[in-house]
């Protein structure tokens, strides 16, 4: 009741009448410790600004609930666990001196408290503190907050030990973002806003063999569910390398040379796991002699008799191909490697589907380690040429396998499929149109199993092979030849049509979607035959308000149809319009579908020329309504959306500019239609150029226009863009790291200098 | 940091295909436009 009425400026004594609940003297320890649940209750819910000018009193009665003096453990339990519930919105106390010394003081006293439950609660208290309050943490480091967490740390209790481990996981988060920070502050050439005290690098010699020991407590019967302070202790050490970098290797290194082939399974998991753990956070000079060395051992350990120690190997593998995989890739340890793959694909699912994230990885970087060839801009051949065909084979037999419900096993796979294929070279193309084959005649397969589903799992199960097959089915069209294309297309144009008729759900619906997508990218101009069976799915994608995700991939394709079916996709077009409009003004639709409903105004402008000028009041009269759009700038995310929707606004101008120019030498005279508008485009453009906020992507496309406007009106727009606040943007822009930024903000510049020198050369003359 | 454990980034999720989607729709109509404008450039960020 409290959540729902306060923020209406309701029940306005409740939080006085709580307090003195707890307070006074002769309340009862029920009614202080029930007192004190609903504080703690009501905090967790209710949106931490409303009790923010209340924060006093309710610090008042949690402090005084907390006290070591108080007499019971329940009401002290209680009172810690609402302190935690409430160091949101305590912030006002924490910025006093005094008052964050009482606080910081009850809590640890609270950390030592004899009963677990008040000390684990105390405990949260202060990993969350340290997340919320770093900048103030500094007089009670040393002193308090390093010992009583180290202790933590080492407790036979698994809770209270968790709790000690969370905190040096939060303190790396924490520094390492204030790393960032740091870089970009540097960048931007000021000083940071907040700076890292560097505790991780400082406690490393003091935590990281608490860790080593935890490490190795491995739980033998694994639940994924389970959380434990040997899983924990994996995390942190991954945290804290990502941390300190190099600075952990002197640390780790001893404890993983002396247990990689211990007797005891337990030392040989724990010392990989380190190893795997801390590959993230180390400089390539470190990481890359430390792999080599260790890759024969590791190859053995994908052999080991332990389960557990597999499972990492393959893991550890997986972080390899992710991180540093050139070392796999390289002879003399690619062809045992991938020998161990195969054998592990067979195995435990937990383990296979490591090895399928690490063909993800391998796929890749072998890709990227091929020389392009220049005649087809893509490989002719690489390394993994020669186990191609047998690893998809592989790879299709996981897919396959009865037990793939597990361990992600399936997904995973036919992820390492999609890699596979989507980073194949020339020479392997027969495999790719061989595995094509393979998923059309699944999907047929899959798709006359849909009379047999009987239970909620089943369908489940049905949904989502489903989408894995459009999924696969996408990466392997995005391989095939244009020659190829149209050969297959019946097939699969008919098979997504059945699954749009048979499947309403949103998830598969997506999928066939973007197949679709992929499709109409290969067949261009050639999809038209499609269109008439299509378009009803096409439509009710448009129409799917509740699932926006199906709605925005709906549109999406729109704009992928139109720029390969240009002016074929005339008789379409009218009530595709009427869609997207009625999207647009519609509230229940969701607002990240509407900046890309504009950027398709474009693609459709662009599409069918001038065709598209019944369409330009409306669509002009929207976009200038769209451009006056404000959001709140306390909110990140509305700010980052409000770059989005003039992104998208934008990209309709362009694509309004540059569809009613028309690509001739000279300006088509329906360019002219928009010349009214041209104060209101110019207006928007440095509202964009003047906002401290936008973002390097706005600056792209803002540039992008600014250079369209002066290539379709010519001089005269020199004196609606030649002005400070616009040049500024586009000489930032220029030095942008974002390479379209800076292309089109030179390109921009270009433009504006070509009419000024114009202009000069005209004046001279 | 639950999620962090022994995390195979391999979920081939949903997500991550219409991320890429949307990536793709969004680099195809960027790619259209500059070639119009003259700008052949490949942009790789």
């Amino acid at each position: 009741v409290a959540v729902t009425e306060l923020p209406h400026r309701q029940w306005q004594g409740l939080v006085s009448q709580l307090v003195t609940n707890v307070v006074q003297p002769n309340s009862t320890e029920m009614q202080k410790e029930a007192t004190l649940e609903a504080i703690g209750y009501i905090c967790q819910e209710i949106d931490s600004e409303v009790l923010i000018t209340q924060s006093n009193e309710i610090l008042t009665a949690i402090i005084h609930g907390m006290r070591s003096t108080e007499p019971s453990n329940h009401v002290r339990l209680a009172a810690t666990q609402a302190l935690l519930n409430s160091l949101e919105f305590t912030k006002a106390n924490f910025d006093k001196e005094s008052e964050r010394n009482f606080i910081m003081e009850v809590v640890c006293e609270a950390t030592q408290s004899a009963d677990a439950q008040i000390k684990v609660a105390a405990l949260q208290c202060l990993v969350k503190i340290l997340s919320l309050y770093y900048q103030y943490m500094e007089p009670y480091m040393a002193q308090a907050l390093f010992p009583i967490t180290l202790e933590a740390m080492k407790s036979e209790n698994d809770a209270i030990a968790l709790q000690g481990i969370e905190f040096w996981s939060n303190v790396s988060d924490e520094e390492v973002d204030l790393a960032i920070e740091d870089t970009e502050a540097a960048d931007a050439g000021r000083p940071p806003a907040r700076v890292s005290r560097h505790y991780a690098k400082g406690a490393l010699q003091y935590i990281i063999p608490v860790l080593l020991q935890k490490l190795t407590k491995q739980d033998e019967l694994d639940d994924d569910d389970d959380w434990n302070p040997s899983k924990a202790a994996g995390v942190c050490l991954m945290l804290l390398a990502t941390c300190c970098e190099d600075e952990i290797v002197p640390h780790v290194l001893p404890f993983i040379k002396e247990n990689i082939k211990s007797e005891n399974w337990r030392f040989r998991d724990a010392s990989l796991m380190v190893f795997g753990a801390i590959l993230g956070g180390l400089e390539s000079s470190t990481l890359k002699p430390l792999v080599e060395q260790a890759m024969p051992t590791l190859i053995e350990l994908m052999y080991d008799n332990s389960v557990i120690v597999r499972d990492t190997a393959a893991w550890t593998f997986g972080r390899i191909c992710e991180i540093i995989p050139e070392v796999a890739i390289n002879e003399p340890f690619l062809k045992p490697l991938l020998e161990s793959f195969i054998r592990a694909l067979k195995t435990e699912p937990r383990v296979a589907a490591n090895v399928c994230w690490s063909f993800t990885g391998l796929a890749e970087a072998a890709y990227e380690a091929a020389d392009i060839s220049e005649e087809t801009g893509q490989p002719d051949t690489y390394v993994l040429s020669q186990y191609f065909e047998f690893i998809i084979q592989n790879l299709l037999e996981t897919t396959d396998r009865a037990d793939g419900g597990q361990a992600n096993l399936r997904p995973a796979a036919y992820e390492a499929l999609m890699e596979m294929v989507k980073n194949s070279p020339k020479d392997c193309y027969i495999t790719v149109q061989r595995t094509t084959m393979v998923i059309l005649e699944r999907l047929q397969q899959v798709l006359q199993m849909e009379t047999q589903i009987a239970s909620y799992k089943d369908r489940s199960q049905f949904n989502d092979l489903q989408s894995l097959l459009c999924g696969t089915l996408q990466s392997v069209l995005r391989k095939v030849t244009p020659q190829d294309a149209p050969q297959i297309s019946d097939a699969i144009m008919t098979a997504m049509l059945t699954m749009f008729n048979s499947n309403k759900s949103g998830g598969v619906q997506e999928d066939a979607l973007m197949a679709v997508s992929t499709l109409v990218e290969v067949l261009s101009e050639g999809f038209m035959k499609y269109m008439e069976a299509f378009k009803p799915f096409l439509y009710i994608g448009l129409k799917n308000h509740q699932e926006y995700q199906v709605c925005g991939t709906a549109v999406g394709l729109t704009g992928d149809i139109f720029r390969a079916l240009k002016i074929k996709a005339l008789p379409y077009c009218d009530e595709i319009m009427q869609l997207l409009l009625e999207n647009l003004s519609d509230s229940s639709v969701h607002r990240s579908v509407k900046p890309q409903i504009l950027t398709v105004f474009g693609d459709i402008v662009l599409g069918i020329g001038s065709e598209f000028k019944k369409y330009l009041d409306v669509v002009l009269t929207t976009l200038a309504q769209a451009s006056q759009a404000q959001v709140d700038r306390n909110d990140y995310e509305m700010v980052e959306y409000l770059n989005e929707l003039r992104e998208g606004i934008l990209d309709a101008y362009t694509g309004i500019i540059q569809g009613l120019k028309g690509d001739g030498p000279t300006p088509h005279p329906d360019v002219r239609m928009l010349e009214s508008h041209i104060p209101h485009l110019v207006d928007f453009i440095m509202c964009i150029a003047r906002d401290t906020e936008r973002s390097e992507g706005t600056i792209a496309v803002a540039a992008g226009l600014v250079g369209d406007l002066c290539a379709a009106f010519g001089e005269p727009m020199l004196n609606y863009l030649d002005l400070d606040p616009i040049n500024e943007m586009l000489v930032h822009g220029k030095k942008s790291r974002v390479s379209r930024t800076k292309t089109l903000a030179t390109w921009a510049t270009k433009e504006l200098r070509k009419l000024k020198n114009n202009v000069t050369a005209a004046a001279a003359s | 940091h639950i999620h962090l454990y022994k995390a195979a980034g391999s979920k081939a999720t949903q997500t991550d295909r219409r991320k890429a989607l949307l990536k793709a729709v969004k680099d195809r109509h960027n790619a259209s436009i500059d070639e119009k404008r003259g700008i052949t450039e490949l942009f790789s960020d």
